[in-house]
Parts: structure tokens; sequence; C-alpha cells
């Protein structure tokens, strides 16, 4: 896109108002030279140019919009609006002052689209480049050239960076991903130190564990061995038994006692507990409170409702309740009809448990002498129980006559198992689940462990990222800085004629191959030559809107300058004063012939305010105002 | 939810293995229940474990007992007296859900466990801490414990 400044209009500013057609003629000359002496609003304008192309007025504060009204015969309001041509289309930036708020915003119009919209509306496809960085290298002082060749400074870098919107790599990304890693420390992301802690508990719980496994594992060893021995040797015991008769005589006799002994103690408990799960039967307090409470809940007539129970009571009596004798035909009817009377679900609950008291209470009395039989059985069996148990073990150590001795041997061995089975089982319960919480805290361990590593890695991918992009931004800047110095080492000698010079590298400023013995217009046409090939590159073709641009250059400089500008291959809209015509205008005229645009801007003489516009070569170089009375 | 304490069950723990005698938790719960609620203690339940929602096997048959002991025990527990019907109803109304099976609030269930524990406590001391080991040794002591508690009692 070929983009040209057609011309600016502005009003009610510290800057003469003025409607500037830089195309007023019926073409577009791709040099302007803009003679503005001092005072005349010159540096306003740019900054206005300049702001009209990046956006940067949406972030004014109200000091800053004040300095831009008039100093007298102030208005509310002001503007500033820029025409520009891209391509064959014509778009309008317009900045609108309000004095009394101290505020501004844009207006932005398109020829192609009609109507005027609020608000900075810069075709997308330019957005990448107006930025403020970038349209610094658009709008700019004449020392910038010199700049961009001062080893002091890293203009030339800055500007391959505004071209290529390294913005984004140097500190866009990197920014987002500094943030993502700072959230991620907020919410409990953890450094080295902490990950070392967890894997230190981590190991400390893994050798717990181990113990913990190891001990459980020997535990039910030694219970599969022990009921392994003892099975062995009852099986002993069994045969033992069988070759002696007497002695299997007496050891069946004991078992049977004792075995017996057992089932009447389990059978006393059986019915001991059924005894207690008849709470009403057994105890004969529990029994007439319960009846006492029925009794009470009946007084008080609840459930409020008829009950079953009810019509139940009537229709057993000799007459209803309105006096009329009952037959039995009578009474099946009320049985029949009394499901239409009956009551709400709560007042059933209520019935059902009345009714639970009622069969739960006998009416001779709770069954408390039994229950007291069943407990008085009980505490026999379990002496009988005891003492055959005893019985039974007394026989098994004095076991007599023949076999005896082997007997008492296998018992004792049995009676020893036993208590280490006994042992092992208890260790079991022990440890299961003593090593069930180790798991669980191991676990737990390790999902710490985890996160702080997802962290970790986040930390590693946040660096990775920067890496990525501080080297993409070395690669794109070799890759640019290469192409321009081949590019600029190219056109340098075809523009440089006389005294050619060659660009050494570009490092933060252009460096030339002889820098020491350079002269300085050799440095300042570089500084142009650069900026333009630097522009090459861009999409699309900006112009130059430059203040000054040769400034306290002498005049041989001045129009080595001057021939230069042609060469650049883009409009070229200059900011000068009438010090500045000597050299460089000449020198422009010699290299562009008659394709230079010539105006000249002062003060009306009626109206400060009002700006006077005078077209021409010749009224540029008969003025002679050069007031000092500072840059407006 | 019927619900027990974790305590209670470590309690009770070498006597829950005898599955011939104690073939579900509930019977545990229960002889803790009725303790508890002839006693009229209840306890607060901490770091409870469900256990069932229904009166279960032997247990269902005396549901209507059951939710009796509970009404006398809380209506004693709140000075209410048969006469007044209001408040009587007001109770029966706080503790029974005629549309829920059994027929109890959130209340009725939190009273019934409350008194559990109640029972859990004096059994706990009078055994003087000891988990028991025996079932029959343990319902001898049972058996002596609830004979004082019903005789305690003041109906």
């Amino acid at each position: 896109m070929e983009i040209s400044i057609l011309g600016w209009k502005s009003f009610g500013l510290r800057c003469p108002d003025i409607s500037l057609d830089l195309a007023a003629g019926g073409k577009l000359d791709s040099i302007a030279l803009v003679q503005m002496p001092n005072g005349t609003g010159k540096t306003t304008t740019l900054e206005l140019i300049k702001a009209c192309l990046d956006g940067s007025a949406e972030r004014w504060g109200r000091g800053k919009v004040l300095g831009f009204q008039r100093k007298h015969n102030r208005v509310h309001e002001g503007s500033f609006a820029l025409n520009i041509k891209l391509d064959d289309d014509r778009l309008t930036i317009e900045i609108a002052f309000d004095f009394q708020e101290g505020c501004c915003g844009y207006r932005t119009s398109k020829a192609s689209e009609g109507g005027v919209r609020d608000g900075w509306k810069i075709p997308v496809d330019l957005r990448a480049y107006c930025t403020e960085q970038f349209i610094n290298l658009v709008v700019f002082d004449g020392e910038l050239a010199g700049r961009l060749l001062d080893r002091k400074q890293t203009e030339a870098e800055k500007a391959i960076d505004a071209l290529c919107d390294l913005d984004f790599l140097i500190e866009g990304i990197p920014a987002w991903a500094d943030s993502l890693w700072r959230d991620a420390k907020r919410e409990g992301a953890l450094s080295d130190i902490e990950i070392s802690r967890i894997k230190k508990s981590i190991d400390e719980v893994q050798e717990q564990k181990e113990k913990l496994e190891h001990k459980l594992q020997t535990a039910q060893r030694a219970l599969e061995e022990g009921k392994s021995k003892r099975q062995d040797l009852e099986n002993q015991r069994s045969t033992e038994l069988e070759k002696h008769e007497e002695l299997k005589k007496n050891h069946e006799y004991a078992e049977r006692e004792h075995r017996q002994a057992k089932q009447r103690l389990d059978d006393s408990i059986d019915q001991l507990m059924t005894k207690l799960v008849e709470p009403a039967s057994t105890f004969i307090k529990i029994g007439n409170s319960l009846a006492a409470l029925k009794e009470g809940l009946d007084k008080a007539r609840l459930p409020e409702v008829s009950s079953r129970q009810f019509f139940e009571e009537i229709v057993e009596q000799d007459c209803c309740i309105c006096g009329t004798p009952f037959n039995d035909q009578m009474r099946g009817h009320v049985r029949e009809q009394m499901g239409q009377y009956l009551s709400s679900e709560t007042t059933s609950v209520l019935n059902v448990m009345k009714d639970s008291i009622v069969k739960a209470v006998s009416p001779n009395g709770p069954e408390v002498v039994e229950f007291e039989m069943v407990l008085s059985h009980m505490k026999s069996a379990l002496q009988d129980s005891y003492k055959a148990s005893q019985r039974a073990s007394q026989a098994k150590s004095h076991y007599s006559g023949p076999g005896a001795e082997e007997m008492r041997g296998i018992e004792q061995k049995i009676g020893q198992l036993t208590g280490q089975i006994e042992a092992a089982e208890r260790m079991v319960e022990q440890l299961a689940p003593k090593l069930q919480s180790v798991k669980s805290r191991q676990d737990a361990l390790d999902e710490q462990l985890a996160e702080a590593q997802d962290a970790k890695r986040l930390k590693q991918k946040v660096s990775k990222l920067k890496q990525i992009c501080s080297d993409a931004v070395g690669l794109v800047r070799d890759n640019v800085k290469g192409k321009m110095l081949d590019d600029c080492n190219k056109m340098l000698p075809l523009i440089l004629k006389d005294n050619p010079v060659q660009l050494k590298r570009i490092e933060g400023a252009v460096q030339l191959a002889d820098q020491d013995n350079a002269s300085v217009g050799q440095t300042l046409a570089v500084g142009y030559v650069f900026l333009a090939r630097l522009f090459a590159y861009a999409t699309h073709n900006f112009p130059f809107v430059v203040d000054s641009p040769v400034g306290s250059l002498d005049n041989s400089v001045r129009e080595q300058i001057g021939r230069l500008i042609p060469s650049l291959g883009r409009q070229f809209v200059a900011f000068t004063i009438s010090s500045e015509r000597t050299g460089f205008v000449p020198g422009l005229e010699g290299a562009a012939g008659d394709g230079i645009a010539f105006l000249t801007i002062q003060r009306s003489d009626r109206d400060l305010n009002q700006a006077a516009l005078l077209w021409g070569r010749e009224a540029f170089y008969t003025f002679h105002s050069d007031k000092e009375e500072g840059d407006v | 939810m019927f619900k027990r304490s974790e305590e209670h069950a470590r309690f009770f723990k070498e006597l829950s293995k005898d599955k011939r005698v104690f073939q579900m938790e509930f019977d545990l719960w229960y002889l803790c229940f009725l303790v508890g609620v002839t006693k009229g203690r209840r306890e607060g339940l901490t770091k409870a474990v469900d256990m069932i929602g229904y009166f279960p096997g032997r247990y269902s048959a005396q549901e209507g007992v059951l939710l009796a002991m509970l009404l006398r025990a809380e209506l004693s527990a709140k000075g209410v007296g048969l006469e007044d019907r209001t408040a009587v109803q007001s109770v029966v109304d706080h503790l029974i859900d005629p549309a829920t099976r059994p027929p109890l609030t959130s209340a009725g269930f939190r009273a019934f466990n409350e008194y559990a524990a109640g029972g859990y406590e004096i059994l706990r001391e009078k055994l003087m801490g000891e988990p028991p080991r025996e079932p029959s040794t343990f319902l001898v002591s049972y058996s002596e414990v609830m004979n004082q508690t019903v005789d305690e009692a003041r109906y």
C-alpha cells in the first residue's frame, strides 16, 4: 500500500488555524518543503501528525490536552485533522479537543466507506505499523539519521525492532509468561528447596512402609506357619489317639463335655439376646412406662383422627355411640365402611406404636422373672463351660498310660502354637491399619510432589519460552541486519558516488567500515539510506515527515543530503526554517527537478491565530521572517 | 441413618468378631441404645460412621416399641406431660416422619444415635474402659448394668 500525506487542517489550537492541501495544485509532489519559522506551530503540527498516525492521543491526560489550547482568544473546542492517501483511497484522522473537559478523542473517516466514525479507526493491515515506535521512524527530526550511527545509542537496532514489531517477542510474550509463573507461585508452586523436602519425606515414608510391610509379611507368615503346624499337630494328635484306645476315650470325653458346655452357653446367650431384643416384655418397668405412655396418648386423644382401634372398640359395644343397639349386620357394615374414616399417616404411626405396646406388654405382666432365669442360666452355663474347658485342658496335660508322654508333648506344643497364632493375629490386626495409613500418606506426598514438579516444569517452560523469544528476536535481527547491510552497501555507492562508504555491521548503531574517517555528510547520508532501505522491508510504503532535515549542518553536507532525498523513493515532507534553505534546497532541486512543492506558513498579521499560507518557490525563497519566539 | 462412633467400633472390636452372637453391627449398637434410652442419657456423636438406614432383622418387629421408648424418653427429657396434647404432638412431629421408612425425621435418627452414644458411655464407664473380649462375660456384665439402669429409671 502506498501511503502519502495529503495535508492537514488545524483549528482552535496553539498553532495557527490552517487548511493545507499538498495536492492543491492538482498533483501530489513526492517532495514537500514546508517552511515554518519558529513560533508558527511547527513542533505542534508534527506532534499532532504523529498522534494521528499512532493513536497516542487516546492516552493524553488533561494537562497534555490543555497544553494544545491557544494562549490568546481561547476557544472551548479545537481540532486537528490529517488527510492521508492510501493507494486510491482517502483516510482522514481527526483529533477533536474539548478544552472545557480537558479531553480529546478521535474521529475517522474513509472515503471508500463514507461517514465519520468515532475512534481511531486505522485500517487493520496498517495497525501493526501504526505504533509509537514505528511512527517515530516516519515522523522524526533530522538528528535521527545521525543517531542511527551514534555508537552510544541503539537507534538502529530499535528501528529494526519497530519495523519487525519485535516488541511482542521482547516484552509481550515474556511478560505474559512471567505473569503465569507469578500466578502459579501465588497458588503454591514450590521452589527447589520445597521439592527436595518433599522428596526426602517420600523417602522416609517409603522406608517406613517397607519396614511395616516386612513386619506384616513376617506376622502373616508366622500366622500361616503357626496354623499349619497346629493343624499338623492336631493331625498327629488324632493319629496318636487312634493308637491308644484309653487315651482316645478320655480325650473324646473331655472334648465332648467341653463342646456340650459350650453349646449350652451358646444357647443361653441366644436366649438372653432374644430377651434383650424385646425390652417391653423383658423389663417390667419399661413395659409399665410404655403402657402408661399408651394410656396417656389415648387420654389425650392422640392421634386426633379416628383410628381402626376406635372403630373396633365401638363395634364391640352393645350399642353405637348414638344409642342404637348393634346387631351383627350393623357391625359388619361399620367394619366395611370404617376404611373411609381412617387416619392420616402420622396417626397410623402412632397407632402402630400403641398397637406394638399392647402386644409387647403382656396382660399378665412382663416376663422379668424369665429374664432373670435366663441370665442365671447363662451365668451357670458360663461357669460350666469354663470348668469343662479347664477339665479338657487338664485331661490333655494329664494323659496317662501308653502314649501319654507323646500326647502331653503334642498338647503342649499345640498350646504354645495357639499362643503364637494369637500373637501373630494381633500383630496383623495392628499393622494392617498402620500400613494403610502410611500408604495414604505416601500417596498424598506423591501428589504434592507431582504438583510441585508441574510448577517447576511450568517455570522451566516459562524460561524456555523466554529463551525462544529471545532467540527469535536475535534471529530476526540478524536476518534483517544481514539483508540491510547488503542492501545499504549496494545503494550507498550509487548515492555517494564521490565519497562512497560501506557499512561494516549493525550492532545497536550502524557502524561504518571506516567510521573514524567518515564525514558528517556521509554519516547523515548513511542514516537516511538505512531508513529508506529499512522501510523497503515494510509491507507498505510510508512517507518520511522530517523536522529540520539538515538543521545545523554546513552547506556542503546539506547539499549532499538534498541530493540524496529524491533517491529514497518515498514521499518526503520536510519542515524547515529559512536558514536551512541554503545548500539543502539547491541540492534537492538538483536531484528532484520540479517535483517539489514549496509552502511557506506564517501567522497572519491580522489575526495571529490564523495562518497565512504562501505557495511557490519564490515565496519560499524570499521569506525572511525567522522570529525567535521559541517553538510552538 | 443409624450411626455409631469410631470409638464405639474400636471398643467392641473383639466382640464383633463373634458373628455367631453379634451377627450385625446393629446388635451392639442396639444394646447401647437400650441402656442409653432407659437411663435418658444422650451424648453427642464424634467421628460418626454410617451403619444402616432401617431396623434390620429381628429389630424390625420391635420398631413400634423402640419408637415408643424414644418418644417416652424425649417427653421426659423435655418435661412434657402427656396431658399437654399440643406439646406432645409437637414432640411427635419433631421425631416422626410418616413418609419415610423407618418413620423418623433427621432429628429422630439423631436422637436414636445419641441415646446409643449415651449408652455406650455408660457401658464403657462400668467396664472401666476395658474393651470386652468374650460375648458371654460381656453379656453378664451388660445385664447387670441394664438391670441397675432400669431400677434407677424414674418413670
